[in-house]
């Protein structure tokens, strides 16, 4: 099993709910600020982009990396945290 | 279809933006305002086969905490708490063990400390009998002859009366005259 954060496995163990963005493995206070600058304040908004995508990384890292300026790690954290999650509760 | 630059990205419709896209093996979802940038920028990097232009954004790096070592952090503090709790007990231990001992040496005899009160108390009467034992007897000495001075004393007695036994003559010799043959008249 791979090294995976406190964060991500807090979010990946319950339904999001209403949990801010920045609750998502590898978002912090810097991409949660301009995430939700972008309108992308809660982490089903994100949730919903990743779906829009079709569940494809490559493609919703793209957005990440377009919306917030996330790094090749922060965005691979991101989209496994809520891959996990899909897999998990959708 | 021949590949399209980057200005002319944005002249294309969705269907056809959909359409290139799946040529590159992409499984295309809906295009709307909210995918449609990203699908033109995706596009664009398969076909030049770079990175796209570099984001707006300055690079976040101090962001997200490695929270690896938040899992690690944890061992070793349970078990710091177990070697700083266990130390103080040793030092607890250590008076309490030298507590006992010169009590019991001054007593001697009674070696814990909480039968101090049965000692005492059967002391008192062996104190009380001791005295009296002497007294009666009118031996010499205030608290009773040591042992060893009797033994002593004993067995020089049977020496004694064992050499006067041996040394005692067979023939005895009185000095009692004894009276001659009586003379006739």
């Amino acid at each position: 099993m791979s090294s995976t954060s406190k964060k991500h496995r807090n979010f990946v163990t319950e339904p999001m709910g209403e949990k801010l963005v920045t609750e998502l493995a590898g978002i912090g206070e810097v991409l949660g600020k301009r995430l939700t600058e972008a309108n992308y304040d809660k982490a089903y908004t994100v949730l919903g982009q990743f779906l829009l995508f079709k569940k494809e990384e490559e493609l919703f890292k793209e957005w990440l990396k377009d919306t917030c300026g996330a790094n090749a790690k922060q965005q691979n954290d991101c989209c496994q945290c809520i891959k996990e999650w899909c897999d998990s509760f959708l | 279809m021949a590949p399209v630059d980057p200005k002319d990205v944005n002249s294309l419709s969705d269907e056809q933006l959909s359409d290139m896209l799946r040529d590159y093996g992409v499984d295309v979802g809906p295009i709307n305002v909210a995918t449609r940038r990203t699908y033109e920028r995706y596009l664009i990097k398969l076909q030049t086969g770079q990175a796209l232009t570099p984001s707006n954004f300055e690079p976040a790096d101090d962001e997200d905490e490695d929270e690896d070592t938040e899992v690690i952090l944890k061992h070793p503090p349970p078990q710091e708490r177990f070697l700083s709790s266990s130390q103080p007990r040793q030092r607890h231990q250590v008076p309490n063990s030298h507590i006992p001992t010169p009590t019991g040496d001054s007593l001697s005899r009674p070696p814990l400390t909480s039968s101090k009160k049965t000692t005492s108390a059967s002391f008192t009467p062996f104190a009380r009998s001791s005295p009296s034992v002497p007294l009666q007897q009118q031996q010499n000495g205030n608290g009773g002859i040591p042992g060893w001075v009797k033994l002593t004393a004993v067995v020089v007695v049977l020496v004694l009366a064992y050499l006067i036994y041996t040394n005692m003559e067979p023939n005895a010799v009185s000095n009692i005259p004894s009276i001659p043959n009586k003379v006739q008249v």
